[in-house]
């Protein structure tokens, strides 16, 4: 029989492999909302090639996460953690309403579709952190797949029309756009924090060694490759003159599902698992956020309150949102490349705490 | 304490998921299976549309229409008539197509429904005009407007068109319908991609140009002899035959742009599917024998890098099924590049790039700026084309 030390160590182990799996998948739902919501008006059919900017920057991200992870800097730095968190929540929470608007449920009014939504990621998010991250693992195989497999069958032109001209309206605008899809590399942030059913093993957990940094890159490198696959689907089936056509962030999202989202089946079940993939995202994001929020202050663990202030955060944001529209939003998010540089900074700046 | 709080979360859940809200009756909505758009005087539209009655007797349900028609014409110009038992046909007039469904759903007790739309007529003299593409783009962006319905031009009045269109050997309309075109599909008689968000698409985009089927009118008294000995190789509203479908669909509406600039034979629609690789058509007669056809390559199109030759390559496989051969393959193969030239040559004089060779001289331009500049529509209607066929006969 394994003796404690080792079934700590594979607990460890295990749970820093959900935790990444989370971030992977993450990152990769990130990449198709930035995609779409940000690059795509920029670099129209070219917004896959910004959207490759992000493979570096998630890698050095991971890779930067792995070096800080253990370690205790100041509530500021929290504090910065939590907000680049929330607006990562608020992101997908948005994409996930456009999304709904434009397919399932199209006559739906704003202030209703805001709080469905709220309520189901605030739901899904009532497991913990750790209840999310391992949902992201028993998923991390079969959501892209079938996601995979359905664009293929749904997608509205079987020939890659949209990949002409390659370069879409010109370097000097796919350079901006991945200028700004470098914030998609954001969700990585949450490896800084670590995974909560950890602090329950106590001092043994502490000791044992984190998995390697390859590990983590690796992990996150798969998810944004999967979400950079669907956003070239998006791209290619499609002609630039009809991306310009699509003002509406929900109509790009929808482009992968065709123009029929109520009649087919796959494209049905295509825009379900999509938006599972945006609950995943925006729950997981509300759950690191509130960790974070932990972090700052401790006593919010009780009759986690600290889901609830983040909750209470992400509902009147989208409803300011609503109120004076979700434009702002997309302007606002290539910022999160700044809180994404600077926090991991903040990070590795102190010491090792004692463990 | 937090079992309680779950449950009355899940409870609340419940309350805020149900999906009733908002929902609509079946009997309140009136489905639009077919809809024609007209243009009108001092520069309106008149848009007729043919829907489920609702009942099986149309004259109990004509009767309390009737009314709300002569309201709705008072008020606007709606107008209302009598089809068929189980089908209306309703019609408003309007500066544009979004306005005149507006005051029709504004004049009738129900709310239009597009999703079961299965055709949408367009009359010859307004698909000429610059107003189409946003004509459809009007309809398709209605509340689940069924981006499937096919886009049929007619020479015609295209009210009356659809005002005659009734379901013939026993089927509902919508069936009807779907049956008409995938049977035409798969004779090659219509085009390939003549779906409204494949024109939409198409007329959008500068890589390709739209196409939609050609319809018209059967007119028995008035056929129009053409010289080539092909049945098919007519017009819509010109076949001489008689049947209680009145309508003909047999050919192609070439645009150029947004606009409406040719037409295609029935015959010559065959050829174009034939280039654009979607051929259909099992059986061909070739003189006087029937052959089964199998095309064991796809088609071959590419621009030549020399003179910039739209070019065309076919594989075909032939087996002859009945009849008396009387053409060799090389004669069979000669006789097809010679009328796939001749289609080629009358989309160029259109002006409609139908088949999508830009979509092949897009591949050479890196930026968009880069491919806007080089002005494709003007390029093509100057290039020179080749069809080679090999054609085998088993």
């Amino acid at each position: 029989l394994p003796n404690n030390r080792t079934v700590t160590e594979r607990r460890v182990q295990e749970s820093w492999r959900s935790r990444a799996c989370a971030a992977g998948l993450c990152v990769g739902a990130q990449v198709f909302l930035f995609g779409t919501g940000i690059a795509m008006p920029i670099a129209l059919n070219s917004a896959w090639l910004a959207a490759l900017a992000v493979l570096p920057a998630a890698a050095c991200l991971a890779a930067a996460c792995r070096k800080s992870a253990g370690k205790a800097p100041s509530r500021a730095a929290y504090a910065l953690l939590f907000l680049t968190l929330m607006l990562n929540a608020v992101f997908a929470v948005s994409a996930l309403i456009g999304f709904a608007e434009q397919t399932l449920l199209e006559q739906t009014p704003a202030l209703w579709s805001v709080t469905v939504t709220v309520c189901a990621v605030a739901l899904c998010a009532l497991s913990g952190g750790e209840g999310v991250s391992r949902l992201c693992f028993a998923l991390r195989w079969l959501l892209p797949v079938l996601i995979v497999l359905l664009v293929f069958f749904s997608m509205p032109m079987k020939i890659p029309d949209g990949l002409f001209p390659l370069m879409g309206p010109g370097a000097a605008q796919l350079g901006m756009a991945a200028l700004c899809m470098l914030g998609a590399s954001s969700p990585v942030l949450m490896l800084l924090l670590p995974p909560p059913d950890l602090a329950f093993a106590g001092e043994d957990a502490a000791a044992c060694q984190l998995p390697s940094k390859a590990f983590f890159i690796r992990r996150v490198l798969l998810g944004t490759g999967a979400g950079i696959l669907l956003l070239f689907a998006a791209c290619v089936c499609t002609t630039y003159e009809s991306i310009g056509e699509s003002a509406a962030w929900g109509m790009r999202l929808r482009i992968v599902a065709s123009d029929q989202p109520h009649e087919g089946i796959p494209q049905t079940i295509l825009i379900i698992l999509q938006m599972t993939a945006m609950v995943l995202l925006a729950s997981s994001m509300l759950c690191a956020a509130e960790e974070a929020l932990l972090q700052i202050k401790g006593n919010l663990k009780r009759m986690r309150l600290g889901l609830l202030l983040s909750g209470i955060f992400l509902f009147l944001t989208l409803i300011l949102l609503t109120a004076f529209g979700f434009e702002i939003l997309l302007a606002a998010a290539p910022v999160l490349i700044v809180p994404t540089a600077v926090v991991p900074a903040l990070f590795g700046k102190r010491k090792d705490v004692p463990r | 304490m937090k079992r309680g709080m779950l449950c009355a979360l899940l409870m609340a859940i419940c309350l805020l998921l149900t999906g009733c809200g908002g929902g609509q009756e079946i009997e309140s909505c009136l489905f639009v299976l077919a809809m024609a758009v007209d243009p009108a005087p001092d520069g309106n539209l008149t848009v007729t549309v043919k829907a489920l009655s609702g009942t099986q007797d149309a004259a109990g349900g004509s009767s309390s229409l009737e009314g709300e028609n002569e309201q709705g014409a008072e008020g606007g110009g709606s107008d209302l008539e009598k089809a068929e038992p189980g089908y209306i046909v309703l019609s408003a007039t309007a500066p544009s197509c979004l306005r005149a469904l507006s005051l029709l759903s504004a004049t009738t007790p129900r709310t239009v429904n597009l999703s079961q739309l299965r055709e949408i007529v367009i009359s010859r003299t307004l698909a000429q005009t610059d107003a189409t593409l946003s004509i459809l783009k009007e309809i398709h962006a209605m509340y689940r407007a069924n981006g499937e319905a096919i886009v049929v031009v007619t020479p015609d009045d295209a009210g009356d068109f659809i005002r005659r269109q009734r379901a013939i050997l026993g089927v509902r309309l919508s069936k009807y319908l779907e049956v008409l075109f995938e049977h035409f599909s798969e004779l090659d008689t219509i085009p390939p991609d003549a779906q409204l968000s494949a024109v939409i698409a198409a007329m959008e985009s500068g890589t390709i140009d739209a196409s939609a089927v050609y319809a018209a009118g059967n007119r028995f008294d008035s056929t129009l002899s053409l010289e080539t000995g092909a049945e098919l190789d007519r017009l819509p509203g010109h076949l001489p035959r008689t049947s209680p479908a009145e309508n003909e669909y047999l050919g192609t509406a070439l645009f150029s742009g947004p606009r409406m600039t040719g037409v295609l034979t029935g015959e010559e629609t065959g050829l174009l599917c034939l280039m654009m690789s979607k051929a259909e058509r099992r059986t061909t007669f070739i003189g006087n024998a029937q052959y089964k056809t199998n095309l064991p390559t796809r088609v071959h199109r590419r621009i030549d890098a020399e003179d910039g030759a739209l070019c065309v390559s076919i594989h075909m496989n032939l087996t002859r099924i009945a009849g008396e051969e009387s053409a060799s393959a090389v004669e069979i193969a000669a006789q097809i590049e010679r009328a796939c030239v001749d289609v080629l040559l009358r989309l160029r004089a259109a002006g409609s790039d139908a088949i999508g060779f830009g979509r092949l001289a897009v591949r050479k331009s890196l930026t968009i700026g880069e491919w806007e500049k080089r002005n494709w529509p003007l390029e093509y209607e100057k290039l020179p084309v080749r069809v080679s066929a090999h054609v085998k006969v088993l």
